[in-house]
């Protein structure tokens, strides 16, 4: 053997070695008996992701089927359930943003519940939130179910501030007495933007489409008065235009009032956990019609066509809609200091939690809205948000500005 | 060409040990940078397959876009902002810290520790010393002194605070480049210098930049580069609650923040593909007329 032939040899040998050792792997795979194995992939953190397996494990004993849950990142979410729609390499289940569910079925990736499932459906969703039932369902189809939620509610320290606002009136009182010693409100979640200018277009009576989903509302007079009393907020009444240290602007005062998602409960006692008992929360001063609706979101979760456990999947998407597998859940969430809470309003019932705040946010949530499930919404959002910074910080017209936004929601409709 | 082929089939064993790599680099730069100059000329969005459209994406980014000339705008800003600041003040750094200084290392090490933290972290540090009101450390050192407390994040200020964090980020970096090439300018000729009567700032522009040009142009172009491709920082900085990148009114998109969106949250991955291979035009512009203007050939 010449020494140039070495290496070649020793190539040889890693290539048959490696051809051996795959042959061997394939043919041990398919000595193993079939057994049922449903994959979840859950937008979130690893710990909840951990959590569902283990709950994958009580359900196993029931049904002999397996389940494993693997955590994704919300910033790559998007996109790695789009490339695996394309790749072909979807899991069984996806938890995911709450208008994704509409988007990817109708590309066809998903399974339309209502038609593969209608009557199990049809008793879930009746226990579903209204609003959140309503983000769901497009046209005649359900793509997704919910599987967690946050909402909009006010939080307020009830040693400065007596009474919590009722009306928008209250709250520009508040806000005027606030002001004069300095002192102002905070529009956290989606201030600046369409998520804080939602309930105000709700509340007044407005909206982002017409019933039927096939004209945008934005130029309406209701849409108008909304922007006008919402934008005044920052304009007249010095709620600020960039992001706050909420938590601690509410420990000193400053900010004695601000409007958030609920998670900002957990955040509160975390932070400034000398403020126990000082502040509580509220549902949303209500508007001219005398609605309060706020703002609700959430993951929702569905099946995807190429699942080849479809059945399956859905018993297990039905067992974590239970009340006591969501109670469940909510505390786990809690140890990992998230707090969604569960979509389900049988589930409320058994929720441990103190009943001050409880029944607030449970009287919010039954009139809260989801975004619009209309296809190109997502593509929409932002130029809502430019039309109220540019009222805000260019002093554009109003009216203008919902008139540009308007154009572009209707060119987006119908895509 | 037989002499070749038996060349190339001499050495048989060779093409294994550059299989690796050769194939790393076939299938994750050579095969991509082809398909996008292919998906630029086209419509697509990933899921259905791509629809040819001619130029068309290219006509509207230049003739259509506003947004686009907007992050044009503020990439040029950020790049005029950050490369000749980060350039004096580092070669500055760089002399000092050559001289016969106590606790030389020390500093070296201190200038440098920016540059082994990851940008993501600095970025995510900054921008708590950003917080606008009396909240962040920097509002907190304004007003103590009497100033008035600056909305570092707002529509006016967040490209200058972007700028004020990366030369601040970027600053041992081209500290240290700087240092090798001051040590590798010969003592001969500051000592002939000194005997022709030259004072400390002659010295400095007629012996130390000259001789300093190589440095500078590799330090100018991997800046400009760098520069020009900002995105870490805008991301952490500006994203918000609804994963919009970009800030206020678009106030600090940048470039590559622009070609994040439109490729990775819109999926328009043609109008993507055209953005990103008028990016790669224009930095191949830039350094050409960069090594025109730096490198003159001069002989000592």
């Amino acid at each position: 053997m010449h020494g140039r032939d070495i290496p070649i040899a020793i190539a040889k040998a890693l290539v048959f070695s490696l051809m051996i050792f795959t042959v061997f792997c394939l043919a041990g795979c398919g000595k193993v008996p079939e057994e049922k194995k449903i994959l979840m992939w859950l937008v979130g953190s690893e710990k909840q992701a951990q959590k569902i397996t283990e709950l994958g494990l009580d359900f196993y004993k029931q049904t002999g089927v397996k389940v494993s849950c693997e955590a994704i990142s919300w910033g790559e979410a998007h996109s790695k359930y789009l490339t695996s729609v394309v790749g072909e390499v979807t899991p069984d289940i996806g938890t995911m943003g709450l208008t994704w569910g509409t988007e990817f079925g109708n590309l066809g990736a998903m399974v339309d519940l209502n038609r593969e499932f209608p009557d199990d459906l049809s008793e879930l969703t009746s226990s579903i939130f209204p609003g959140l039932a309503g983000s769901i369902r497009y046209n005649d189809s359900i793509f997704a179910v919910p599987f967690d939620m946050s909402e909009y509610i006010m939080f307020y320290r009830c040693d400065i501030i007596k009474e919590p606002p009722r009306t928008w009136k209250d709250l520009t009182s508040l806000l005027s007495e606030l002001n004069s010693s300095g002192r102002s409100m905070i529009i956290d979640w989606g201030g600046m933007g369409w998520i804080g200018y939602s309930p105000f277009l709700w509340q007044n009576g407005g909206d982002y489409y017409d019933k039927d989903m096939t004209s945008a509302t934005l130029d309406s007079d209701k849409a108008l008065e909304a922007m006008k009393f919402f934008t005044s907020l920052y304009k007249a009444y010095e709620v600020p235009v960039e992001n706050r240290p909420v938590e601690q602007s509410f420990k000193i005062g400053e900010y004695p009032i601000f409007i958030s998602g609920n998670w900002k409960m957990k955040s509160l006692s975390d932070i400034a956990p000398e403020l126990k008992g000082k502040w509580a929360i509220a549902t949303l001063p209500a508007g001219p019609t005398g609605k309060k609706t706020g703002f609700i979101g959430g993951r929702v979760m569905g099946i995807f066509s190429l699942s080849k456990h479809k059945k399956e999947a859905w018993e297990f998407i039905k067992y974590l809609s239970r009340p006591d597998i969501q109670i469940k859940l909510y505390e786990d969430t809690l140890e990992s200091h998230d707090t969604y809470l569960p979509p389900n309003i049988k589930t409320w019932n058994l929720l441990p939690m103190e009943d001050s705040f409880k029944r607030p946010l449970l009287d919010q949530a039954m009139d809260s809205k989801g975004p619009p499930s209309v296809l190109g919404w997502d593509d929409s959002t932002r130029f809502i948000d430019t039309a109220i910074q540019m009222v805000v910080l260019k002093n554009k017209d109003a009216g203008a500005a919902l008139k540009d936004a308007d154009n572009e929601l209707e060119r987006r409709i119908r895509r | 060409m037989n002499s070749v082929l038996k060349e190339l089939n001499k050495q048989k064993s060779a093409y294994i040990f550059i299989a690796p790599s050769f194939i790393i680099f076939t299938v994750f730069l050579i095969i991509p940078v082809f398909a996008s100059l292919y998906w630029s000329l086209t419509e697509y969005n990933i899921l259905q397959p791509p629809k040819f459209v001619g130029f068309q994406n290219y006509i509207n980014i230049l003739f259509h876009d506003p947004r686009f000339w907007k992050a044009m705008a503020n990439t040029v800003i950020f790049v005029a902002g950050t490369v000749p600041t980060s350039i004096a003040i580092s070669l500055l750094l760089a002399i000092a810290i050559d001289q016969n200084i106590r606790f030389k290392n020390w500093f070296k090490t201190f200038f440098f520790i920016p540059s082994i933290t990851s940008i993501i972290a600095i970025s995510v540090i900054w921008k708590w010393l950003y917080a606008s009101g009396k909240y962040g450390l920097f509002n907190h050192l304004l007003t103590s002194i009497g100033l008035p407390s600056v909305n570092w994040l707002g529509v006016t200020w967040t490209l200058p605070s972007i700028i004020l964090m990366s030369v601040w980020g970027g600053l041992g970096y081209n500290m240290i480049l700087f240092l090798a090439g001051l040590q590798g300018i010969p003592h001969v000729f500051y000592e002939a210098a000194e005997v022709d009567g030259a004072s400390e700032w002659d010295k400095f522009r007629n012996v130390t930049l000259p001789l300093l040009r190589p440095t500078m142009l590799f330090v100018t172009i991997m800046s400009v580069i760098s520069a020009f491709q900002v995105f870490e920082q805008v991301y952490i900085m500006t994203y918000n609650s609804e994963g919009a990148v970009g800030g206020t009114l678009d106030c600090a998109l940048t470039i590559v923040a622009y070609l994040y969106e439109t490729g990775f949250q819109r999926f328009s991955m043609g109008y993507a593909s055209a953005l990103a291979y008028l990016i790669f035009f224009i930095l191949f512009i830039v350094t050409i007329v960069n090594m025109k203007i730096v490198e003159k050939k001069v002989e000592y």
